[in-house]
């Protein structure tokens, strides 16, 4: 579990986030991160959920990057050297890569999956580890058991409240 | 394709060039120093949010970006503009704002969606 107590974070010099609730992340779970353009989403992400998520080594994490072309190029040229031969053109192609090669892994380690602005998201059905999936979307949405909501109150700061269950249906 | 008839590509997928500050991005679409008011005040009219030539493009969202991408494009000397997946990353409101202004426009320009 990943938690992130009741505080007010200053994230950027003009951007403040307030964590309203106290945010446990449950694995396996899944996370919609809810609000509008510039609401912080992706500021959360980058700047207070990934550095916490990069010193475990407890855990495996797939990023997708919201704007993700420079990923790609990474990606293809690692996957030249790996998985020579296999083609990596597009945001699906990205996620298949990395799955098959975290399906190579002989642990049982949970997997965090944030995907910034998702667009195809399929876990895979029999995998031995537990999943926890974080994404944000404007156009796609899957089934998430919780939704946190990134709500501006200026625009030089935002609030971040986990809805309540009955908040989930109308979502 | 004749000089003349080709476009000016902004595709959402990579909406800046520049990592530094705004005013790498005014220089890059060639923006006229007397236009930078008014990128600044559709960009604060669209997204709530000021901004100036020393801002930080990473403080931006992903959709502020897209949304600075698209006026810099729409004040920029270009005559023929080609949107692509404008609206990927954009909330409903702020995809509406952009197609008005898009509409307010006497360039010619072409929207492209899932490229």
């Amino acid at each position: 579990m990943i938690t992130f107590p009741h505080s007010r974070l200053q994230i950027w010099p003009h951007f403040c986030l307030n964590i309203i609730d106290e945010i446990n992340l449950l694995c396996p779970g899944s996370y919609y991160l809810k609000g509008s353009n510039g609401s912080g989403k992706s500021s959360f992400i980058n700047q207070v959920f990934l550095p916490i998520m990069r010193e475990r080594t407890d855990l495996h994490l797939i990023v997708l990057q919201q704007q993700m072309h420079l990923q790609l190029y990474a990606l293809r040229a690692w996957a030249a050297i790996y998985y020579p031969g296999r083609i990596v053109a597009n945001e699906t192609d990205v996620w298949e890569l990395l799955w098959d090669d975290l399906t190579a892994l002989k642990d049982d380690k949970p997997v965090f999956v944030v995907a910034d602005e998702a667009h195809n998201i399929r876990i895979p059905e029999g995998l031995t580890h537990p999943v926890c999936l974080i994404y944000s979307s404007h156009n796609y949405q899957i089934q998430a058991d919780n939704v946190l909501e990134f709500k501006p109150i200026s625009p030089d700061e935002s609030e971040l409240r986990l809805l309540a269950e009955d908040a989930l249906c109308a979502h | 394709m004749d000089r003349e008839n080709r476009y000016l590509i902004a595709d959402a997928l990579h909406p800046l060039v520049c990592t530094d500050k705004v005013r790498d991005e005014l220089l890059l679409y060639n923006i006229q120093a007397q236009d930078y008011p008014k990128v600044f005040e559709q960009f604060k009219l669209i997204c709530d949010k000021g901004l100036d030539v020393a801002s930080a493009l990473q403080e931006l969202s992903g959709g502020q970006k897209v949304i600075l991408m698209a006026i810099l494009a729409i004040y920029s000397p270009a005559r023929r503009i080609h949107f692509i997946n404008l609206n990927r990353y954009l909330d409903a409101s702020k995809a509406n704002a952009l197609k008005t202004l898009i509409d307010g426009s006497d360039k010619e320009i072409l929207v492209e969606e899932d490229s």
